[in-house]
């Protein structure tokens, strides 16, 4: 049977003597295992549950899999996942990917880091840091049947991680409180409304990617679904694109992708796992689209035109796989900003066809409904979406009569504002799998419905 | 370097505490003083080496004692570091002619004083015995920080079937693994111990026999209980059913461990409250059987001291005249600047870092500013190097075999020495050998090892030699448990007090230290010093350090990077607190300012800081405290501390 991490809920007390063994064995700047708590101001109401968290070696490493740069190796005695930073690119993507925020962005390196199984140690006879060090025995290394890897506060996964977890004796227990500040009658709203949640040392609650953070990537990912149409609008046959400007901007574009790797001169490792990684088609896609489209540009040859509409539809294709990957949830799914659909409108539009805009608009429009009107969101977003279907609508009307090419440009540069806005509320939408978020779902519904 | 378990051990069988994991980092760290450092003029300090350190300190120590004899000079330490090795600088005092060495104890001595008093030895029943138990108090004690191994052996009673209730004016990390919390008003620990009592006894839940075998002065005692439950739950902040609860379960299940912290008897009214919560065990009968007792400390591994805590830190018991002992270490500050004839002129402090630790430290700073030369001997910068004139920089614990023992685990362990101090560090006991020569000291005839690993194992053979079975080379081996180990605590029903019986009325308790011979309950807080500062401001040990050490290392800084004051979500709703912002705590001793954390988890009327923290870190909650003993034991009432709060 295959070895790895058995923990038990009802022995841990959040010490940290498993994190700090970790960082004291690696001499890093940051543990890879950490410590979650589900209730770290202790609501009176609730139970507190601990748990101790890094890299499970799973079964089926989605890390691994999703690797553009084929950094990730299991090693064979241990079955340890491991990355090899000289590989790693630092794109963040397996983070994005693991269930369990195992891998871990370190700033300095500007390469992904994450636990190795104390493998040097196993070989040594002596167990992984961690485990040794915990202090009253809720983590152990040891047998396990690759079946409970998920249990109270995780949701289940396909990844068969070699994690036991041993459930609380009673997952809702906790101590009945007697007169503690006499305030279990508190809705907890009335000192967290307008105030800072406090985050000691650990954040909770928090998504694991930070929207203003991503900038390069939603102008990046905003900017392909642009070129695409533009080199739509070219082949249609409007000059106002010149191929000088054309260049600029998809040079732009391929400086922005850079942007955001922590290791930009590893680049072409990014695309050594095709076959496996969403990100690796990604780059090979919007690198052949990059090739034809700026060839097409210049020669104008029918043969190009048709190769870059191709491969830009590709591109397009495999940026949305790239998210959905990341979060599989409908809302990230049928997102009305997806640039594959963003791409297809500017087109429709700047090829002047009104059918197939209509036909997108309204698609648009329908997911919009679905998740931004209806279920989700904020009256912010309530409201610009709204002016947003206003402007698919106008546009359209637009379409329908001969526009003068200032006119058309006008409109194109608000339909243009307005899927970047929309690409920026897909940022703030998409919240990739994370154990850390799942975690503190019991507190932050305390501090909601409470 | 790796630190592992040792698996022989029962009390520990699994891995060290986050402390004693950052040991790693301690004996390496970048912070470490490695070289004696010299204050100059400006304040700073000069790197100096160790041939001129010690010439420094030889000719002033000569100069002091000459001039103004001995006794001018204060030798001062803490509980930094423990072992027998310790001893050798007590034996070089004496042979340079004495000094003025402190009393008393910052720690636990009102306690211990209590069960010694009551039981005449300070000792319980082996950790491995806990899941025995069918009901466990957990009373003012937080293992899950302070004493985290043992639970285990809570969760593992918990497996068992007991219940476990947790008595604590927070809701600590170990109550959130308890069936019941009980979050009681500071300070008011004896009058709810007394009202369950009360009910016991009247409900018939007394085990008779066993008083009628070993205890003395039962009828006095339930005589003396005037406590209703409806008073001691006004006093205590809860409702009177609770208390009838509890009695019932404390009367009624048996076996009942209690396990007391030391928090509640650093308040002026210390002794008395362990003794009220002793007496529930006494009444129950819950001593001498398998999964019972009062586990406030157990000595039963310090086989080869001659005086036992807390009889040691008695000023009458005074081993050699040349020591003058009347500095209490609880009012160190005041007595520091009332000593005269002759007054202290130098001050050696080792292991210890007074600047936190001590109380009212404004004041400690007006006596050091007295005190013409100060040497101290420490492994960082703490808030005390800074006030020395020279630090000398001391060992790592890896850096000198010792034997040592443990007041929970009752084994006696060899400490090997598994590294070579860095050049520049001499160990305790080779700074005392160098001095001795400067000074003109016989060693030999001093007992003052010459430095080196076999020099000092011969010591230690010597040192432990006839005292126990125990002897250096078979402890070198391993643990060993202490020889003479009583598994179950007091199961012979031998008790080492007066009448040879359990002391529920303590004629001693009378007779040294003025207090009813009964426990019972007086208030710490009353309205009368309510009113200026109506805060009670606590200072718990958290899991991050031991008092001032450790805060400092980075592994620990990681995790616990600032202070944070924790305020209830009553009190920070009544003041329009935010979390993360700034506010002053402050009485007529100090002011500290802090950051906030709204806290769940507090009283109402509570502040926290955890202990430790030094000045130079943040704050540094003595700048608070006033120095005041304990009722009994020469202990330090930290805790008997109001403060006012305002925002910034």
């Amino acid at each position: 049977m295959a070895k790895g991490f058995i923990f038990k809920y009802d022995l841990c007390v959040a010490c940290n003597a498993c994190a700090a063994a970790c960082y004291l064995e690696n001499k890093g700047e940051m543990p890879w295992r950490k410590v979650l708590t589900d209730n770290p101001r202790g609501y009176p109401g609730l139970p507190v549950h601990n748990i101790s968290m890094a890299c499970n070696h799973c079964e089926e490493p989605v890390c691994m899999f999703s690797c553009p740069a084929a950094a990730y190796s299991t090693d064979n005695v241990f079955n340890a996942v491991i990355l090899d930073k000289e590989k790693c690119m630092g794109c963040n993507y397996c983070y994005w990917n693991c269930t369990y925020d195992a891998p871990q962005y370190n700033n300095k390196s500007g390469t992904v880091e994450k636990c190795h199984l104390c493998t040097d140690r196993l070989r040594e006879g002596i167990l992984p840091a961690c485990t040794s060090a915990c202090p009253t025995g809720a983590l152990h290394y040891d047998e396990v049947n690759n079946q409970h890897g998920y249990a109270y506060n995780i949701k289940p996964n396909k990844l068969k991680p070699a994690l036991n977890i041993i459930n609380p004796g009673s997952a809702e227990a906790k101590p009945l409180i007697y007169y503690g500040d006499s305030t279990e009658s508190h809705a907890p709203q009335e000192y967290t409304r307008g105030r800072k949640t406090p985050t000691p040392a650990v954040f909770y609650g928090k998504k694991k990617i930070s929207t203003p953070g991503e900038w390069p990537l939603i102008l990046f990912t905003w900017l392909s679904s642009v070129l695409v149409s533009l080199t739509f609008s070219a082949w249609s046959g409007y000059e106002w694109i010149s191929a000088p400007l054309y260049i600029t901007l998809l040079f732009a574009s391929a400086l922005l992708s850079l942007f955001h790797l922590g290791k930009p001169l590893r680049l072409f490792r990014s695309v050594s796992n095709i076959p496996g990684s969403p990100l690796s088609r990604e780059i090979a896609a919007f690198s052949a689209f990059a090739l034809f489209s700026s060839l097409a540009m210049i020669f104008s040859a029918e043969l190009l035109w048709i190769l870059s509409f191709i491969s830009g539809l590709l591109m397009l294709a495999a940026i949305d796989a790239v998210y959905v990957y990341s979060d599989k949830r409908a809302l990230i799914r049928y997102h009305n900003a997806q640039v594959f659909l963003t791409g297809l409108l500017l087109s429709s539009f700047l090829i002047a066809e009104p059918l197939p805009f209509i036909f997108i608009g309204i698609l648009k429009i329908v997911y919009l409904l679905i998740f931004k009107v209806i279920k989700l969101s904020s009256p912010a977003e309530k409201i610009y979406s709204m002016a947003y279907a206003g402007c698919l609508v106008y546009a359209s009307y637009n379409l329908f009569s001969q526009l003068p090419l200032v006119k058309m440009l006008i409109i194109f540069g608000i339909l243009l504002a307005f899927e970047l806005g929309m690409r920026i509320i897909f940022y703030f939408d998409f919240s990739p799998v994370s154990l850390r978020f799942d975690f503190s779902r019991n507190k932050n519904k305390y501090e909601k419905d409470y | 370097m790796r630190i592992l378990p040792d698996r022989t051990n029962k009390a520990v069988p699994e891995g060290p505490c986050i402390k004693g994991l950052s040991y790693i980092e301690r004996a390496s760290s970048a912070k470490r003083l490695l070289r004696p450092l010299r204050k100059n003029s400006k304040g700073g300090f000069d790197e100096i080496d160790n041939k001129e350190a010690l010439d420094i300190i030889a000719g002033k120590i000569r100069h002091f004692t000459d001039q103004y004899g001995p006794q001018s000079i204060l030798y001062y330490t803490g509980s930094g570091s423990a072992g027998l090795t310790n001893e050798i600088g007590h034996k070089f005092w004496s042979a340079a002619g004495g000094a003025t060495v402190t009393y008393g104890n910052f720690c636990w001595p009102a306690g211990l004083e209590a069960v010694r008093l009551t039981l005449g030895e300070v000792k319980h029943n082996v950790p491995w015995d806990l899941p025995n138990a069918s009901l466990i108090l957990i009373w003012g004690k937080n293992p899950a920080e302070t004493n985290i191994q043992e639970m285990a052996f809570i969760d593992r009673a918990k497996k068992n079937g007991a219940r476990v209730v947790v008595i604590d004016p927070r809701r600590t990390a170990t109550a959130d693994k308890a069936d019941m919390l009980v979050q009681i008003n500071p300070g008011t620990d004896a009058a709810l111990a007394l009202a369950i009592a009360s009910l016991i006894i009247k409900k018939g839940l007394a085990d008779s026999q066993f008083i009628a075998d070993n205890v003395e002065g039962f009828d006095e005692f339930a005589a003396s209980l005037d406590i209703s439950p409806e008073r001691a739950g006004e006093i205590c902040g809860i409702p009177a059913a609770i208390i009838e609860h509890l009695a019932l379960m404390t009367g009624g299940i048996k076996p009942l461990t209690i396990l007391p912290g030391y928090g509640m008897q650093r308040y002026t009214n210390g002794g008395q409250t362990v003794r009220a919560l002793l007496s529930l065990a006494v009444i129950t009968g819950n001593i001498g059987l398998r999964g019972a007792g009062f586990n406030y400390a157990s000595l039963q591994g310090y086989v080869f001291d001659e005086t036992k805590e807390p009889l040691s830190y008695y000023p009458w018991i005074n081993s050699s005249p040349e020591f003058r002992r009347d500095i209490s270490v609880a009012t160190l500050a005041e007595d520091l600047l009332g000593e005269s004839d002759p007054p202290i002129q130098m001050a050696w402090v080792e292991r210890a870092n007074p600047f936190t630790q001590a109380c009212d430290i404004n004041r400690l700073q007006e006596a050091f500013n007295n005190i013409d030369f100060k040497v101290v001997t420490d492994q960082f910068m703490t808030d005390t190097s800074l006030q020395a004139d020279i630090i000398l920089p001391a060992k790592s614990m890896f850096e000198q075999q010792d034997i040592i023992s443990s007041y929970w685990s009752p084994y006696v362990f060899y400490k090997p020495r598994v590294l070579d101090p860095p050049a520049g560090v001499m160990p305790e006991p080779q700074i005392y050998y160098e001095l001795a020569l400067r000074l003109g000291i016989d060693t030999a005839e001093a007992g003052i090892p010459a430095p080196g690993k076999a020099n000092m194992d011969h010591w230690l053979a010597n040192r432990i030699s006839g005292m126990s079975s125990l002897v250096l080379e078979d402890l070198k081996e391993g643990i060993r448990e202490a020889p003479g180990l009583q598994e179950i605590a007091f199961s012979d029903h031998k008790f080492q007090t007066a009448s040879g019986r359990i002391e529920l009325y303590s004629p001693d308790a009378e007779k040294i230290w003025g207090i009813p011979a009964l426990p019972a309950y007086k208030p710490v807080f009353n309205e009368e010093n309510s009113r200026s500062h109506r805060f009670v401001f606590m200072s718990p040990n958290s899991h991050y350090r031991i008092h001032s050490q450790f805060g400092n290392l980075d592994v620990i800084r990681h995790f616990d990077p600032e202070p944070l004051l924790s305020v209830s979500v009553s009190d920070a709703l009544e003041m329009d607190l935010a979390d993360g912002g700034l506010v002053r705590v402050y009485n007529d001793r100090g002011s500290i300012q802090l950051k906030l954390r709204i806290d769940a988890r507090m009283k109402k009327g509570c502040l926290s800081l955890p202990n430790g923290w030094w000045k130079t870190e943040g704050a540094c909650g003595n700048f608070l405290s006033a120095g005041r003993e304990t009722d009994i034991g020469h202990g330090t009432a930290f805790h008997d501390n109001l403060v006012s709060m305002e925002k910034i």
